[in-house]
């Protein structure tokens, strides 16, 4: 699609390669004919939950492939999207589909590879309960995962949600806001799962018809949002990506992002950082002086507070 | 031109440094003087050890307690941003008072609320007495805050009348719990404290969810009580000999 660009970026946290702990988020970008897709997956990473790595991975994987098979499969999807009434029926058979995809390929992924002895002995004291399930057979939290995903088309745009994380829409003043619903129990270390038995009940979504889709959408792992003490600063990293893309296109601001990402997590959260998103590079370019705006107000305000303090 | 760090804001976290100072009638004299001119004279060492941190900001909070409690830095500032304060030594030992005063100001919404967030704070107790007030209620409840249960915790018992037991409950063992035996050692202690502990907890790289909090103490007050000793010896070594003896 040419109007819309997506990206993705996936560091390993800090703190996981100190402590040798494979990284647990996986991202993807999709750019095809007639959409653009952008989808981050953060695997819960406990010792207990023994595969979240592929739990993340295989999340992933079947977002695309079902996201693929909903919008060239279903036909007249626009107008079916378009209805307030079908909308909620048809996101909620997509996000069905995602949830049942990725228990085939954790249940296939179990079967090939079954939980090995080695696998447990990581496996905390006090939650050795976790292995009885796992020897049971009842595998699916070793690969519990959250998933957040967006997809853009020239007509609509719309996102899924399970779990902690972030998505940050961004308008052609530089406003910033949280377009998916926030669920109450995802908070601190806690969130939703896909590994969750009301996985399918627990999914959020948003949706933009084609005069409100916004110019840049972002989605972020926890870790990104763990970097940033409060919304405000959070939005404002967006931003400044934003304007970064207008002012560098895609390949450039991805590799700048790439650089502050491996940063940020060793002086933030420490936790893996995942940033994807899709943007439509000529808005920002037209907006740029708005975002360059609220760059410098921003600037401007820890400027105050310095010399307040001082 | 400028590109993604100059637009986004900067990933520092915040490092508070909490000195919790017995300011009652006891400490009146050279205690409290020195108190005062070893807290001038760090600063600028930690203004330089925050500028120089990649990882975090050290902000310093300073809460006096004799008779009540109050805090001397309405909120957390910057060292430099520190101004001196000449402490009235006088009224009783309301360690309960300060319990309950640092457990409200231990909250993201108080003195931890920072932008880009806050590591585990550092907390340095000075005490040259025993409790007055009611201090396990207040205790009871400060041990019960996370920020309390993660921080760094190092007690100063100044004088042979402080009660060394209550001190260690304060900061977890009797061994984060260093004894302070004259003026000299008072005002290097608060050096070394302030320098060794900070240094420490303003790196993302030694900050730990795993490591037990007065584990890390127990390591910084022996560092603390090794660096003092070796720089008394170094700058007077004639009176390295008296470096135990009581003289306030």
């Amino acid at each position: 699609m040419k109007t819309y660009s997506s990206f993705a970026k996936t560091c390993i946290g800090a703190n996981h390669v100190r402590r040798g702990i494979v990284c647990q988020d996986s991202s993807i970008a999709v750019n095809k004919e007639n959409y653009s897709l952008a989808a981050v997956a953060d695997g819960h990473g406990s010792p207990q939950y023994l595969r979240t790595d592929k739990g993340s991975q295989l999340c992933i994987k079947s977002a695309v492939e079902c996201v693929d098979e909903f919008m060239n499969e279903l036909e007249s999807i626009t107008e079916h999207l378009a209805c307030e009434n079908e909308r909620e029926t048809i996101l909620l058979q997509l996000w069905r589909s995602i949830v049942s995809r990725w228990h085939s390929y954790t249940e296939e992924d179990s079967v090939k590879n079954p939980f090995s002895e080695e696998e447990f002995a990581v496996i905390p004291e006090s939650k050795q309960y976790y292995k009885e399930r796992y020897k049971g057979g009842d595998y699916i939290k070793a690969y519990g995962t959250t998933l957040i995903l967006i997809v853009i088309t020239e007509n609509f745009a719309f996102g899924l949600q399970i779990g902690d994380g972030k998505c940050v829409a961004l308008d052609d003043n530089a406003y910033a806001w949280e377009p998916i619903p926030a669920d109450s129990r995802c908070y601190d270390c806690v969130t939703t799962s896909m590994s969750q038995d009301d996985a399918i009940l627990s999914g959020r979504f948003c949706y933009f018809d084609k005069k409100n889709i916004p110019p840049a959408i972002f989605l972020g792992s926890d870790g990104i949002d763990d970097s940033y003490g409060n919304d405000e600063m959070l939005y404002a990293f967006y931003r400044g990506l934003a304007l970064t893309f207008a002012q560098y296109g895609i390949d450039e601001g991805t590799s700048q992002l790439e650089k502050f990402l491996t940063d940020m997590t060793r002086k933030g959260s420490g936790d893996d950082v995942s940033c994807v998103g899709i943007i439509n590079l000529e808005r920002l370019n037209i907006a740029s002086e708005a975002y360059l705006a609220a760059v410098e107000k921003l600037r401007e305000n820890v400027d105050t507070d310095i010399q307040d303090e001082t | 031109m400028p590109g993604l760090d100059d637009y986004a804001p900067a990933v520092r976290k915040v490092m508070t440094l909490f000195y919790v100072i017995d300011t009652s009638g006891s400490m009146q004299g050279s205690k409290i003087g020195q108190v005062e001119s070893a807290l001038e004279e760090v600063m600028q060492t930690l203004q330089e050890i925050s500028d120089d941190s990649d990882d975090a900001e050290i902000k310093i909070a300073v809460l006096e307690f004799s008779t009540g409690a109050s805090w001397v830095t309405p909120e957390p500032v910057s060292p430099d941003g520190y101004r001196f304060k000449s402490f009235e030594a006088c009224g009783v030992t309301d360690l309960g008072a300060a319990c309950k005063e640092l457990d409200k100001k231990l909250s993201r919404n108080e003195f931890l609320e920072t932008a880009a967030g806050a590591y585990p704070p550092v907390i340095l107790l000075f005490s040259d007495g025993g409790p007055t007030d009611n201090w396990e209620s207040g205790l009871t409840a400060l041990q019960s805050n996370n920020w309390f249960k993660r921080s760094i915790k190092i007690a100063f018992a100044i004088g042979e009348d402080s009660d060394k037991g209550i001190l260690a409950r304060f900061s977890g063992s009797s061994e984060t719990v260093l004894d302070v035996k004259n003026k000299d050692q008072l005002r290097l202690m608060i050096e070394k404290a302030s320098v060794i502990t900070s240094v420490f907890a303003s790196h993302s790289s030694t900050v730990d969810a795993d490591t037990d909090p007065v584990e890390i103490s127990k390591k910084l007050a022996e560092d603390v009580q090794t660096q003092t000793q070796e720089a008394a010896e170094n700058v007077n070594s004639p009176a390295s000999a008296d470096w135990d003896e009581e003289d306030w």
